[in-house]
């Protein structure tokens, strides 16, 4: 009876430890989502799925530490699964909305687009990699972690990143 | 140059992070100063600084507060709505189909009356229930020569005074000679109407439904007290037009009542519904009156009562 009432209060915890990083994370994970794959519904559905993938490891092993990395680990997976789900459909490099009038007033804005445009150019590595550092704040080391790479490979993504993001400035500027 | 150029990569990406080490940014710094390659694609320390500015400045601007697991449970919602709603009319399907099935199993779907379902008819403006009665109706209809007589139960509502008509031959009949000949059938409507007066204006439909006396259901109520037993013909009632309704090519279905009395004998036969020819209503009745009959009889007591049946006439085509 005592290892019941173990059980269910170390479930209990589980649960009230996932809703916190719901509520804590769930507009950081669903904005990375979106800049991403560059659309708010399908970030809204993805990240869905990073929550619901938490809901159902905590429910399966309670014992299993859930931490802010995890979520950002799975939500970068979806993302990646997403985008190659999505080049194989259309056959063709991916060209992302470039219709400026159905983004939102926080994706108007010139840094923005100029962001969103490099994105659109680059590999899902290499977007994840810019990402989860200099957007989501994490060092090279933790991004490291979180794509299971080397420090080194992330800076060197990092570097590709934002080598193409100069590029896009640079062409809005002269052009 | 090109290896010095990937391996600077790592390097870029540290000041870009703000990770480098000064003994980095020094290796880039000279890198720099002997790569025109690099300083085209990456600028430096202050350029990559600023590039990278952009994606703090991104996130910073942002102003979209997404709700995903509300938006989630409301879209989970919506799909189990939608899969409630699809399974409901499944199975609403299924249980529809079942249950036809096991009507049709058992019978109670066949149209054709029977004791247990009689059917009501608007007929002429009156309201008729008709069943089958298999155990009176003779093995084989009497076939008058051009005639087919067929035997059926055909129980009626009483009519709304309005929804009562004379027959059509009473209404055609040019001879008043012809009704007084056969005053029973005439009398007896107006019998009824007399002991059932309707207000002026009332609702017809509504008296049908209110003042109906109830009908005589005689296979319920065998069922539903065994100890009564039902007034009943002894053999069959074999009604004899005459030869002009052959000619005249009358049909119809003629329901009659014959008075009973304790003794099994006719004493009095009318004609609930005509067939609208009075040569058949009237074989009818005559052949009614010739009959004998097995009284009702209540706990074994013989009582008097009113038999009531109907004989449809169709004339018979050659050949069928």
């Amino acid at each position: 009876m005592d290892d019941f009432f173990q059980i269910a209060q170390a479930e209990s915890a589980a649960k009230a430890r996932v809703e916190t990083l719901v509520r804590e994370y769930q507009t950081k994970i669903a904005r990375y989502v979106r800049r991403m794959v560059g659309d708010a519904e399908v970030a809204l559905d993805l990240t869905q799925d990073v929550f619901l993938a938490a809901y159902r490891m905590v429910g399966r092993d309670p014992e299993r530490p859930l931490t802010p990395g995890w979520l950002y680990k799975t939500a970068t997976n979806n993302a990646i699964s997403y985008l190659r789900r999505k080049r194989i459909v259309r056959m063709v490099p991916l060209e992302r909305d470039t219709d400026t009038r159905s983004w939102r007033i926080d994706e108007q804005s010139a840094a923005s687009m100029d962001l969103q445009a490099a994105l659109q150019r680059l590999p899902a590595e290499q977007v994840s990699a810019l990402m989860l550092t200099s957007y989501s704040g994490y060092t090279s080391h933790e991004a490291a972690e979180i794509l299971g790479t080397t420090p080194d490979a992330v800076r060197q993504r990092v570097c590709r990143a934002m080598r193409a993001l100069r590029a896009v400035m640079v062409e809005r500027r002269d052009g | 140059m090109a290896n010095d150029c990937r391996a600077i990569e790592s390097v870029v990406g540290a000041i870009a992070l703000n990770e480098a080490s000064d003994a980095e940014r020094e290796r880039y710094r000279r890198h720099l100063a002997g790569c025109l390659r690099c300083v085209d694609a990456y600028g430096g320390e202050r350029e990559i600084e600023r590039v990278m500015s952009t994606v703090g400045r991104t996130r910073d601007e942002e102003t979209w507060i997404p709700d995903p697991v509300s938006t989630g449970r409301a879209r989970q919602a919506e799909r189990r709505r939608a899969w409630t709603i699809g399974f409901s009319a499944i199975a609403a399907a299924v249980a529809l189909s079942l249950g036809l099935h096991v009507f049709l199993a058992a019978g109670l779907g066949r149209l054709a009356p029977s004791p247990a379902n009689p059917i009501e008819i608007a007929y002429d403006g009156q309201r008729v229930t008709i069943e089958h009665r298999p155990h009176v109706a003779p093995a084989q209809p009497h076939a008058v020569p051009g005639l087919l007589v067929e035997r059926t139960v055909v129980h009626l509502t009483p009519p709304a005074p309005e929804a009562v008509r004379a027959p059509r031959e009473h209404a055609a009949a040019p001879a008043p000679a012809t009704h007084r000949s056969e005053p029973s059938t005439v009398v007896a409507v107006q019998a009824w109407e007399r002991r059932h007066p309707v207000q002026p204006g009332a609702d017809t439909s509504g008296v049908l439904a209110q003042s109906a006396p109830p009908l005589v259901n005689h296979a319920e109520a065998i069922a539903a007290a065994p100890e009564i037993h039902d007034v009943a013909p002894v053999g069959s009632i074999v009604p004899h037009p005459a030869p002009i309704a052959y000619a005249e090519g009358a049909e119809g279905t003629t329901a009659y009542a014959v008075d009973v009395d304790e003794r099994g004998a006719p004493v009095r036969c009318s004609i609930d519904k005509s067939s609208g020819y009075l040569a058949l209503d009237k074989a009818v009745c005559e052949a009614a009156m010739k009959a004998q009959y097995v009284p009702r009889t209540v706990g074994g007591r013989a009582v008097a009562s009113t038999y009531r049946d109907a004989v449809t006439f169709r004339t018979q085509t050659p050949g069928n």
